[in-house]
């Protein structure tokens, strides 16, 4: 007869050992801080204008690499995420009840000919994968594909089939995550602002999508939306930079996000950040009351030494400051908390995305009280026993 | 590891019959600056089918979208006793299920795939276990399995529509609230479907429907609301609300009622005038 290890009778020891391992096991469960998955991250870039990010042409249509981070991605799990763009306002979030039709509007695709104005995102081994358009969530839980943006103008239509209007030049647009198929999951929901400007000329031969019921003349990009400069600041050559002035402007570089002090910038002033050598637009950012900006750092930046350049709404040069940038994290390796969602809409994200100090301590202090829970059930359990094994000697030592 | 939280989600107790599923009062809704519905008053119980008729732009989708809670309105609406703002959207999705008028769907899904969405709420709950076999009933019961692995966009009108009762029916939510759901269907369809709305209701779940046919909704309703400009004209069994003058009135077209020569239940005929008789016979003369 084969000795079968699983069906062998093993010692008190083992079954201690084991009953320990499982608890830690089930303790370590418990703690958030080991999520594979940490906040979710879209940036989004014209497609033949890398330097270009979260812009979208204000006449033409625009196709743009949108890249994801931090996502959750749930093996052989139903479904995946819905990727659309459109207007949301500040509760639009389905995990937190948010509607389509009301709270947020997006553009449509044509169901039997779709273009590419909403992606499906799956994730691996999802049994509807074969209908993503946009491609698998990695199990880093990063994710691309290519989308177009019709244009800032719109019609949506509500769950009871009545339609309205979104104007991308009078309120704040951006691409949106939610969980696709229905489900749930607060921890794939995102809005990245875009912002529309002249990024194409007629002679570049682009579509005009109409996608509003009226045949409205063709917009023209304001100067600003809601506040926010709706220009590209013109990049400066490095030669420019090294004889101006630095402004004082410090950089500070965390996981995804350079912190940027900008000396004496008004909390109601826009800064346009640009990112050297090979520039890339970063956008429009709104100072702390210390002049700070946390600027989300590009998928398309390469690791290695760059200058983070500060221009005023005017495309006056404030400032500019040298940082070097290791690369984006890669996700298994960040203990992020497990938050609910990404960037509010029309609202800066928190600074810092770092472990937050609690969650550290937390963990630690579960782990501690796991380990004192298993050596109180391994005392209670020898304890318990003690007896037993007295009443009948060697019974529980006994090998089969 | 479902000892660690992943089935400990409260699940809503089943309503019993005659147990009011869902009320509304003084339910008021404008929509673009225009008043849709001016103050409406009903009560929905488990076991009912009632069915919501009246003319284009009487408000009865809107009232349905109200109760759903995809409309925003004014005025009380409960849900199995508990105010609508209150449910969670989770909650309400193993509540309630709808069906809209329009399903839109971007992607090419198979329809199993689509009847298999209407499990979402479920998900990570104890009632997951009932997933294979809600999805298998329902497909049944709206008879898509002949088309079953084919894509939703490829499908036409009426495939479409029951491939999107069937998601509804999977949901097995308990309340049903169907916006036409037979707008695209042929006979045979359009009785199946009502038939099975009737089912639901006989089982306990409460069902309220959109309908534009007035014969069917008398076929299979156990209450008929008249909706007339915002308001409901009319409330009660088919038979009382479904009467040639009052229908003639409000949707100004003159009709008659007669008993079904089976069921003995109310047929609306709308009259035609002699020169439509006389194409008629011509058309069906040998």
């Amino acid at each position: 007869m084969t000795h079968d290890p699983a069906l062998a009778r093993p010692r008190r020891g083992r079954v201690l050992a084991a009953v320990a391992a499982a608890l830690v096991a089930a303790a370590g469960a418990l703690v958030p801080a080991t999520a594979a998955h940490a906040e979710p991250r879209v940036s989004i870039t014209v497609a033949d204008r890398p330097e270009l990010g979260a812009v979208a042409d204000s006449t033409y249509l625009t196709e743009v690499v949108v890249s994801g981070s931090g996502f959750q991605s749930i093996r052989n799990g139903f479904g995946g995420i819905y990727v659309l763009f459109g207007w949301a306002d500040g509760s639009w979030r389905p995990s937190q009840g948010g509607t389509t039709g009301s709270d947020y509007r997006y553009v449509y695709d044509d169901e039997t000919n779709p273009v590419g104005y909403q992606l499906f995102v799956t994730f691996p081994g999802s049994s509807t994968a074969y209908a993503a358009n946009g491609g698998t969530i990695a199990e880093d839980g990063s994710w691309s594909a290519t989308m177009r943006i019709p244009g800032p103008r719109f019609q949506a239509y509500d769950r009871s089939g009545n339609i309205s209007e979104v104007d991308c030049l009078q309120v704040q647009c951006g691409i949106m995550t939610i969980g696709a198929h229905g489900v749930i999951n607060a921890n794939n929901e995102s809005f990245t602002p875009i912002s529309f400007q002249e990024i194409y000329s007629a002679a570049d031969g682009r579509q005009v999508i109409s996608q509003t019921g009226s045949s409205a003349p063709v917009a023209v990009a304001p100067q600003s939306i809601g506040g926010r400069p709706a220009i590209i600041p013109a990049s400066r050559t490095e030669a420019e930079l090294e004889t101006a002035a630095d402004g004082g402007v410090t950089a500070k570089v965390g996981r995804t996000r350079l912190t940027v002090t900008v000396p004496g910038a008004a909390p109601d002033a826009w800064l346009g950040v640009s990112l050297h050598s090979d520039p890339i637009f970063a956008g429009w950012y709104s100072p702390s009351s210390q002049g700070v900006i946390d600027v989300d750092l590009p998928e398309n930046l390469p690791p290695g030494e760059h200058r983070v350049v500060i221009v005023d709404a005017n495309d006056a040069l404030l400032g500019w400051a040298g940082f070097e940038w290791g690369g984006l994290p890669d996700a298994t390796e960040t203990a992020a908390p497990v938050e609910t969602s990404g960037a509010a809409p029309q609202s800066e994200a928190p600074p810092g995305d770092a472990a937050p100090e609690w969650l550290v301590v937390a963990a630690i202090a579960a782990g501690v009280l796991a380990v004192l829970a298993i050596a109180a059930f391994v005392v209670v359990l020898v304890r318990t026993r003690r007896p037993r094994a007295a009443a009948l000697p060697n019974a529980s030592d006994k090998e089969q | 590891m479902s000892a660690l939280g992943v089935r400990r989600i409260e699940l809503p107790t089943p309503l019993d019959r005659g147990e009011v599923a869902v009320r509304c009062g003084g339910l008021r809704v404008e929509l673009g600056g225009a008043a849709i519905l001016h103050g409406v008053d009903l009560t929905v119980r488990a076991g009912e089918l009632v069915v919501l008729v009246g003319p284009n732009g009487a408000g009865k989708s809107t009232l349905l979208g109200a109760l759903a809670g995809d409309v925003e309105a004014v005025g009380e609406i409960e849900l199995a006793g508990r105010p609508l703002a209150d449910w969670s959207i989770q909650e309400l999705a193993r509540r309630r299920g709808v069906l809209p008028q329009q399903n839109s769907l971007a992607f090419p899904f198979t329809v199993r795939a689509v009847v298999e969405m209407g499990r979402a709420p479920w998900r990570r709950t104890e009632r997951e276990d009932e997933d294979d076999e809600a999805v298998a009933e329902a497909m049944r019961r709206t008879d898509v399995e002949p088309f079953a692995e084919r894509t939703y966009p490829s499908l036409s009108g009426g495939e479409r529509a029951r491939s999107s009762l069937a998601r509804i029916v999977a949901q097995r939510a308990g309340i049903v609230m169907l916006d036409e759901p037979t707008a695209a269907l042929d006979i045979r369809h359009q009785e199946e479907v009502l038939r099975l709305a009737r089912e639901r209701a006989d089982d306990g779940d409460a069902v309220i429907a959109v309908l534009h046919d007035l014969s069917l909704a008398a076929g299979y309703a156990d209450i008929v609301a008249l909706l007339d400009g915002g308001r409901i004209a009319a409330i009660g069994a088919p038979s009382e609300v479904l009467t040639a003058e009052r229908v003639s009135a409000v949707y100004q077209y003159p009709v008659t009622v007669i008993p079904h020569p089976v069921s003995g239940t109310p047929v609306v005929l709308p009259h035609r005038d002699a020169r439509t008789a006389e194409i008629h016979e011509r058309a069906v003369a040998p």
